[in-house]
């Protein structure tokens, strides 16, 4: 297996992009990180995209965006598996290099979501969680994770301020970022009076509904060495299923995926929680980010809210979690948030944040996942 | 682009299911799977269909206020997670029971109800939802 | 000639409930006037997700908990009611897969007016007399709507109820039938209208009294029976006041009709109405007691019908939620808003 290098990042501002289409958002992303990395071709591409067929009425996204790159005739894969279809684009593009197939891919996600109604929207969304035993009944994502949320409560006391202390914090960090799509401070307050969605959570405990698209050149090492890069390797890639829906875990208030798949990259990268300096998670809502930090190990069990109250996962925390702004500030264009969280750990170890530098930042983890939980991939980046 | 939540044959394909709570047993590992498999996690493929029991225990559970379209009317309303069986959850509302009456561990039973309409002129589609006992 | 008659038995009452002053207040009528004029307190507000099939079907469920039998020996389901939820596909069929009677049935839908119930309470009755089937489920079951501010709207109420027919297990035999009929236009819908309408004070004399008067003299007089003989009576109750008049004027003292009197908390169930009355009067009833049920329907006519309750009775009342218990246990009161709304009298522009 061969050493794997991500040499180029690409990402463009992300919100309610009515001028751009879904084909504009992933080839600028894709030109971006193209110039960044400075090659001037590339074998094979990956998509991310959950569902351009209902958001967009478009399938057939490889051939769509080989072409619109100009990169006909190279191969180009759609990868789907709902909001974790970016971060495994990225480890499928790993693995292709990885495994000598290619030496140069392209790994992309985007989602276009602003085309529709928000019923439509809904709809579309609702297709990551079982359409006849959760959606038929009526049950929503938000829903789902007020479920979780409720029984993380009821397991191990974690406090409503606990959950609002996530959001108060990714916007924090989202304030900084300049691609972010709400770059807004809020107070506990403030999340806890806004509009409710399902309780306990409300909206402000939501990420949002986004455009946008993210993109990264994968290749070996030694090609980055040559292209004179700074090098950050990806050292560890984990992926995992749960079932589908909810009611099927045996805990309600975890996440099995994301230990399995953690523990994979893990092992695979040679390191421990303890190793990792800052990770971007996925915190499509708030309890998502308390029980994934517990299934990374950086917490124990129930240990979450505490640690987030203490303020262990801010910026000169033990942990920085989300310096980017995570989901919940930078957005969530579906397909896209998997990469988008690569992009990020890449702009850490490059000194890029700013005011959200995390000092001698070497190990990131990235930490995607599915629907509620039933798909998850993890992904380790070391800075040389 | 129109959406149908609900298609005929979806919709009566897993009427044993809706109506009558019928799902797969393992007799290897004790078992229920809600709907019916055709392969256990165990590897088994030779399961047995039972009804499930129309009582069980509230395991969390939430006050839903921006459901889809179809189910706009009904907001807010009351949905969780109700284990039935071993094995067996289903994800239902909570129907004509006060919110305040709601609490983690609970027994509720199950109804027999109208879950959602295709429209004005479409399909109804029913199901089960649970009450306090 | 074996003896046939109910298996078991078995109502659904919604939960949800709208007083009439809450009704009256907005349309700037006098509560009390219609309380007393109608006899009636409050009434039963199905839920947005309930209807005639599944009010039909949790009642046939306690009808089936009560009978003890296998549901796939159930021949033949009908359901009578004036809101059938669709136009055109039974209620019987969504109501036959629930309770597991499928595939080998029958199905048709019934239909005159509140009398519709009974009507399926007959011809399953028959089936099983005739031998043409083993079991039998007659429902009545309606959720049906008065017109806003109309003197309807007070009384208009949901529930179902559900009887098994056959030839063993009987808790309560049949011993007579009836019924009395004619063309009377006392209350009618025509298709498409969303709301019926009637014929004001035409409906009382000349309609309800003139048929559940003439089925009750006519099923006494068949029977041979005068009205000392019978222990309960159950009429058809769009308000209060009718059943009672026409218990008095078959001889039947008001005590004789409590058990099955429902009408001032519940409404009117239309065809519902003396089957649901029917069900809380097994509730209570004693072995070897006589039962007269005469129902109404406009348009118009009665059935009527005679009991004889056996010692089977004891043994199965309490293996389902009595009619009483469900009429006054988790009640839920909602303001005129919610219950326009939950009953679709809302005007949407889409």
């Amino acid at each position: 297996m061969r050493d794997v290098a991500v040499v180029g990042i690409g990402m463009d501002k992300w919100g309610e992009l009515w001028e751009k289409d879904l084909r504009d958002l992933y080839v600028e992303a894709a030109l971006l990180a193209i110039d960044d990395a400075g090659v001037d071709h590339v074998d094979s591409m990956y998509v991310g995209c959950m569902t351009s067929g209902l958001f967009n009425a478009q399938e057939h996204l490889g051939s769509i965006m080989a072409d619109y790159l100009g990169m006909n005739p190279i191969p180009a894969t759609r990868i789907e598996s709902a909001c974790a279809s970016g971060g495994i684009a990225v480890r499928m593009g790993f693995m292709e290099v990885a495994g000598g197939f290619s030496d140069i891919v392209l790994a992309g996600g985007v989602e276009k979501m602003t085309d529709i109604s928000g019923d439509g929207a809904t709809f579309a969304l609702a297709t990551a969680c079982d359409q006849e035993w959760e959606a038929y009944n009526g049950v929503t994502f938000p829903g789902l994770y007020a479920m979780m949320a409720r029984a993380h409560m009821h397991k191990y006391g974690t406090t409503r301020e606990q959950l609002a202390m996530v959001a108060v914090k990714n916007h924090a960090n989202g304030y900084h970022n300049p691609n972010a799509q709400y770059r807004m401070k809020i107070t506990v307050k403030d999340v806890i009076n806004s509009v409710k969605v399902a309780e306990p959570l409300n909206i402000l405990d939501c990420s949002p509904i986004t455009d946008g698209a993210a993109a990264v050149i994968l290749t070996t090492v030694e090609n980055a060495r040559k292209l004179g890069k700074p090098i950050v390797r990806i050292i560890g890639s984990g992926q995992a299923t749960s079932t589908i829906a909810l009611h099927s875990r045996s805990d309600l208030a975890g996440m099995d995926a994301t230990r399995f798949a953690a523990e994979k990259a893990y092992k695979m990268a040679g390191k421990t929680p303890k190793d990792i300096d800052l990770a971007e998670v996925h915190d499509c809502f708030t309890i998502a980010e308390l029980i994934v930090m517990e299934e990374l190990g950086f917490v124990e069990k129930g240990k979450s809210g505490p640690a987030v109250e203490a303020g262990e996962t801010a910026i000169g925390g033990r942990i920085p979690i989300n310096t980017s702004g995570g989901l919940k500030s930078k957005g969530h264009p579906v397909g896209a948030t998997g990469v988008a969280q690569v992009v990020a750990l890449v702009e850490q170890f490059r000194c890029e944040k700013g005011e959200c530098q995390v000092e001698g930042a070497k190990v990131g983890l990235a930490q995607n996942m599915g629907g509620s939980g039933g798909s998850c991939v993890v992904t380790i980046l070391e800075a040389e | 682009m129109s959406f149908e939540s609900v298609t005929p044959p979806r919709y009566a394909r897993y009427i044993p299911q809706r109506y009558r709570l019928e799902a797969g047993y393992c007799k290897e590992c004790d078992r229920y799977y809600f709907p019916p498999r055709k392969v256990c996690a165990c590897g088994c493929s030779e399961m047995e269909i039972r009804k499930l029991p129309d009582e069980g225990e509230l395991l969390t559970w939430t006050i839903i206020h921006t459901p889809g379209s179809q189910f706009q009317d009904q907001r807010p309303f009351a949905l969780g997670i109700v284990e039935l069986a071993p094995g067996a959850r289903i994800t239902t509302q909570i129907a004509d029971t006060p919110f305040e009456d709601i609490k983690i561990g609970m027994r509720l039973k199950v109804e027999f109800r109208k879950i959602q309409s295709v429209g004005e002129g479409g399909v109804l589609a029913y199901g089960y939802k649970v009450v306090s006992v | 000639m074996t003896d046939v008659g109910i298996v078991g038995y078995g109502a659904s009452i919604p939960r949800r409930r709208i007083k009439v002053e809450e009704i009256a207040k907005v349309w700037g009528a006098d509560a009390e006037s219609y309380k007393k004029g109608l006899m009636l307190t409050e009434k039963s507000v199905p839920a947005s997700d309930q209807d005639t099939i599944s009010l039909s079907v949790e009642a046939s469920k306690r009808a089936l908990k009560r009978a003890g039998i296998d549901p796939v020996r159930i021949g033949s389901v009908y359901i009578g009611s004036e809101s059938h939820p669709y136009a055109v596909k039974p209620s019987g069929t969504t109501v036959a897969e629930a309770i597991g009677a499928v595939p080998e049935c029958h199905c048709a839908d019934f239909e005159f007016a509140c009398k519709a119930g009974t009507e399926g309470m007959f011809v399953a009755y028959s089936e099983v007399k005739a031998g043409t089937v083993e079991y039998s489920l007659a429902i009545g079951a309606d959720t049906s709507q008065g017109a806003p501010g109309d003197a309807l709207e007070y009384s208009a109420a949901a529930g179902a109820a559900a009887f098994i027919f056959g030839r063993d297990r009987l808790c309560a035999i049949v011993t007579h039938t009836y019924s009395y009929m004619t063309d009377t236009p006392d209350f009618w819908r025509r298709e498409y209208q969303h709301y019926p309408q009637h014929g004001g004070r035409y409906t009382g004399e000349p309609a309800y009294f003139k048929h559940v008067l003439g089925a009750g003299r006519g099923i006494l007089k068949l029977a041979g029976l005068t009205a000392d003989k019978i222990d309960w009576f159950i009429a058809h109750q769009p308000n209060g006041k009718f059943p009672l008049r026409a218990g008095k004027e078959l001889g039947f003292p008001k005590a004789k009709l409590d058990p099955g009197w429902l009408v001032p908390t519940l409404g009117n169930t239309y065809s519902g109405a003396s089957p649901i009355g029917l069900t809380a009067t097994l509730d209570i009833a004693k072995p070897g007691q006589r039962i007269l049920m005469v129902s109404y329907g406009s348009g118009a006519g009665s059935d009527a019908f005679i009991f004889e309750v056996t010692e089977r009775i004891n043994e199965i009342r309490d293996l389902a939620e009595r009619t009483r218990y469900q009429l006054e246990h988790h009640p839920i009161y909602l303001d005129y808003g919610n219950y326009a709304k939950h009953r679709g009298k809302i005007l949407r522009s889409t």
